[in-house]
């Protein structure tokens, strides 16, 4: 488990991370959000021991991160902006990460390289953008770290790369137990993968939850009644929002108990459906929940 | 701190990988020059040369200051740039690690190096015929640049550490090697080294004042009554006991003596203590390096002006000597404000890659300018009003040189303690215009290690009282006697280097023949021996009127030319009798005779002359003894170009 307690990081007099605390379960796919420069690299470079925090602890299954190189052997990051050696083949990268983490799978390398049609002997300096964030993210997962960090992940891939990325990561966590933190400025690209997931503002965790829970719990109905009606019509379900356009009204809905379709159906509905919510709006309305505005964030 | 377990070989072996072009250029260019100038040194045109530690070193004074910064980007430069630094520090190995293992490689690839330098040098040595280099001065070559080497390195390490780009952290390494011992050079020797400036000498009676002092003006007359002694005194350079790499440039650059104690052990010491203490500290400042200040100089604006400002340092100290020397007139001060702006312009340009700091800053430049002059000129004014001493502070003389006499060198390299010959010195000595023929070159080193010259004028009858005086002085008998025979490794005749066989002949003949005695020698012949003694190449220059010794010399002067001989065809020689000039043809006869003539052996207690022979470059001087006086004669008189009126008789000894 990872668990940040008080952490707080300035670039000179620019606060970045201020009194940050958060905890990353176990075995899980954990989607950080933020706007650009709301400090999501950061956290991970921090978390990473790449820069040193002006205070607070960063522990991962208990033990300080400060310099331990024990533990980095149970880490490895992908940053947004990637380094290859300029002369260095996919090849010499994976014998860099070979040369240094003990658990690294060179036929596994091998492997996903085909898998994404990678020459390993081609030099990386010749790939494309894609191809290089490609290359970045099969040596990582050929460390078998047990945690992973990937920074702007999916930045640059096409969007077949992107979907097969996705299940080659979602299967690593599955297979390997492995416990991965994605950053992205883009929700949508997070909401397939990620199990929980964490929105980053002004230095701090604003909100955080569970993807399964935040879906299961909340809905997006379509809904018309003979007659007039109004919000008030729907009193004893937590409606979040309210909008009716002629006679056909869309209510987003939180529903812990599961009893709201009951409910509904004793209105005798013309039209009723239940539609899935794009992780997107689930935000949105629990932003708005909370007395924010979304669009500040993202 | 367990360094065994914090050494991560893999990632070094890694480290070295990615660069390993630059680092093979770097690394194999030191050996290879050194074996190119080894050869250069063995062939036959260069031959003349004795090795010394100096000679065997000219590469390593520039590859000091590259090599070992090189390297020391090479395996940490990685800090200079984000991505890099993101890829490095997310890896499986401690900070601590890095440093150790970077710090341990890049010390074994400069002990390695210089172990193949050295090794190299060995062999060579051994099988090239005119190489003749002590194991000893190898020894001493390869930890002098050891230890240099290694400790540029662990300083570039600290200057990596604090600094974020490749310029700044060079600005800072340079900083760290030379500010403190420049500026102290610069006090203790720039500043005061005011050529035939006036001094005044206090002496502790009225003896030490010349009989003839009171022929000058009236000053010094008054002077003369106060027991005060006015003398124009060169001032010389104080040897250097700083790190070796300053001991380099400031010798370099003030002239001083670091060249005769090159391998100065204190130094040596002083310096492998510091490159321990540097290690340790570029240990705990990369362990608290801030990753995120890369890219730029520094991200406080504030330590950036202090770096500019210090780098500064030599600049400003030359342009105060300058307008020193112009007497500080508005056109050089001026010319030199220009510089210094430019400068400053150009060090923001290159480190911050803008020149806005420069808008900003320009008032701390016209504040710290004449800040600097200032403190400059209040040095310059104590020095100045504090170099006058007392006879008694005088605690070492030294004859540098002498008009007349053929006396053993020996003498003329020792600073001794004589306080008799230093009066006699003082009493016996003219002031006034010096004479080509009646002179003798003084040093005088004081207690506290400053030392000048000064030319005196005096008879020749003086002149032999003097070195009589000082060849009574125990330490100078002592010094004078104490011949190093058994590491003898080069001998020269004149400007020719005897060849091994010849040499250590000639050596056991000095060993039992020669006199050890500072006796003035008429007649004598010239012998240059060179040994490896307490680190140090120590020059005996010869003269001897030894007729068993003379023999021998004439011998292998003669059999060297004529070995050599048969390499040059006539047309790339020149041949004369000294104080002769005679036509092309008679140059052709004293050619063949050379050729010809099956006896080298010459009889020096017999009538002889020599032939003087000189390759075109003339960095090849040969000479061909013979007691055939009458045959050389009739060549000369055959050929003689009739406008000279020489006679014979003067050119040749008896």
């Amino acid at each position: 488990m990872i668990k940040i307690e008080g952490l707080s990081k300035a670039y000179d007099k620019d606060k970045v991370l201020d009194n940050l605390n958060c905890e990353v379960k176990d075995n899980c796919i954990y989607g950080l959000v933020g706007a650009n420069g709301a400090g999501k690299s950061t956290l991970l470079r921090l978390i990473n021991n790449i820069f040193l925090p002006d205070s607070g602890h960063i522990t991962i299954d208990g033990e300080e991160v400060n310099d331990n190189e024990y533990l980095k052997q149970k880490m490895v990051f992908v940053p947004d902006d990637l380094f290859f050696y300029p002369s260095y083949t996919l090849m010499d990268t994976a014998k860099y990460y070979e040369a240094l983490y003990k658990n690294f799978d060179m036929v596994y390398l091998k492997e996903l390289a085909d898998l994404f049609h990678l020459d390993l002997n081609r030099k990386v300096s010749t790939f494309s953008k894609g191809m290089k964030r490609q290359c970045a993210l099969i040596c990582a997962l050929a460390t078998n770290a047990k945690y992973m960090f990937f920074d702007e992940t999916f930045d640059g891939l096409d969007p077949v790369v992107r979907n097969t990325m996705k299940k080659v990561i979602a299967k690593q966590m599955e297979e390997k137990q492995t416990t991965i933190i994605m950053t992205s400025h883009n929700l949508r690209e997070l909401e397939d993968i990620c199990d929980n997931l964490g929105l980053l503002y002004k230095g701090g965790i604003l909100f955080e939850s569970d993807i399964d829970t935040l879906k299961t719990n909340m809905y997006k109905v379509q809904i018309c009644l003979k007659g007039e009606y109004d919000k008030e019509t729907f009193k004893g379900i937590e409606v979040l929002s309210y909008k009716k356009n002629g006679s056909v009204a869309t209510l987003i809905i939180k529903d812990e108990d599961k009893t709201s379709k009951k409910k509904l159906e004793k209105l005798k509905p013309i039209i009723l459906d239940y539609l899935p919510l794009t992780l997107e709006e689930i935000f949105i309305y629990e932003m708005e929940a909370l007395g924010y505005e979304f669009n500040k964030f993202i | 701190m367990n360094l065994i377990n914090l050494f991560n070989f893999n990632y070094l072996k890694q480290n070295l990988k990615k660069s390993k072009g630059a680092l093979a250029v770097f690394i194999g260019i030191i050996p290879i020059i050194n074996i190119l100038i080894l050869f250069m040194l063995n062939d036959n045109n260069h031959s003349n040369e004795v090795i010394t530690l100096p000679v065997l070193s000219i590469i390593n004074f520039l590859g000091i200051f590259i090599l070992p910064i090189v390297i020391s980007i090479c395996l940490f430069g990685y800090v200079f740039k984000k991505r890099s630094v993101d890829f490095v520090n997310s890896m499986p190995i401690s900070r601590k690690s890095i440093f150790i293992t970077n710090t341990i490689g890049g010390i074994a690839i400069l002990v390695l190096m210089n172990l193949i330098n050295a090794i190299f040098i060995y062999i060579l040595s051994n099988t090239l015929s005119n190489l003749t280099i002590p194991t000893g001065m190898i020894i001493d070559y390869f930890i002098l640049w050891t230890v240099a080497y290694v400790f540029v390195f662990t300083v570039s390490n600290i200057a990596v550490s604090i600094s974020g780009n490749m310029i700044t952290s060079i600005a800072v390494s340079a900083l760290i090697l030379f500010l403190v011992p420049f500026t102290h050079a610069f006090i203790s020797n720039a500043l005061p080294l005011n050529h035939d400036s006036e001094y005044i000498i206090e002496c502790n009676n009225k003896e030490c004042v010349p009989d003839n002092y009171y022929g000058v003006g009236t000053t010094v007359r008054n002077l003369a009554k106060e027991n005060k002694y006015t003398m124009y005194l060169n001032r010389k350079s104080s040897s250097y006991n700083y790190t070796l790499p300053s001991n380099f440039v400031i010798g370099f650059l003030f002239n001083g003596s670091s060249y005769y104690i090159f391998y100065n052990t204190t130094s040596i010491i002083k310096t492998f203590i510091l490159s321990l203490i540097y290690i340790v500290i570029g240990y705990f400042l990369f362990l608290k390096r801030k990753m995120e200040v890369c890219e730029t100089s520094f991200k406080n604006i504030m330590v950036h002006n202090i770096v500019k400002c210090l780098t500064m340092v030599p600049i400003l100290s030359f342009v105060y000597l300058m307008l020193r020397e112009s007497y500080f007139d508005f056109v050089s001060l001026l010319i030199l404000l220009v510089i210094i702006v430019g400068y400053y312009f150009i060090y923001d340009l290159i480190t911050r890659k803008g020149i806005n700091y420069l808008k900003k800053n320009i008032f701390t430049l016209l504040f710290y300018i004449p800040l600097f002059m200032l403190l400059m000129k209040g040095f310059d004014t104590y020095l100045e009003n504090n170099k006058n001493f007392s006879v008694d502070d005088i605690k070492y003389i030294n004859i540098e040189n002498v008009s007349k006499g053929n006396y053993n060198s020996r003498i003329f390299d020792i600073y001794f303690e004589d306080k008799e010959a230093l009066n006699y010195l003082l009493t016996h000595t003219g002031y006034g215009t010096l004479s080509e023929d009646e002179y003798i070159k003084v040093n005088f080193r004081l207690k506290d290690n400053r030392e000048y010259s000064y030319t005196f004028n005096v008879s020749p009858e003086d002149i032999e009282y003097m070195i009589n005086l000082i060849s009574k002085n125990s330490k100078v008998q002592e010094y004078i006697n104490d011949i190093d025979y058994d590491n003898i490794y080069a001998v020269k005749l004149g400007n020719l280097k005897v060849e091994e066989n010849y040499r250590n002949e000639l050596i056991e003949l000095c060993r039992k023949h020669l006199p050890n005695s500072i006796e003035n020698v008429d007649n004598g012949l010239n012998i240059e021996m060179y040994s490896y003694t307490n680190h140090e190449v120590e020059k005996y220059y010869i003269t001897t009127d030894n007729n068993i010794i003379k023999d021998k010399i004439m011998e292998i002067e003669n059999k060297t030319l004529k070995e050599d001989i048969v390499n040059y065809p006539f047309n790339e020689l020149y041949l004369y009798v000294s104080g002769y000039s005679i036509e092309r043809e008679g140059e052709l006869e004293l050619y063949n005779y050379i050729k010809n003539n099956l006896d080298t052996n010459v009889d020096s207690s017999k009538d002889y002359m020599f032939i003087e022979v000189a390759n075109y470059g003339k960095d090849k001087f040969y000479r061909y003894y013979t007691n055939d006086i009458d045959k050389i004669n009739e060549i000369i008189d055959k050929y003689k170009i009739k406008e000279d009126a020489y006679t014979s008789e003067e050119y040749y000894y008896d």
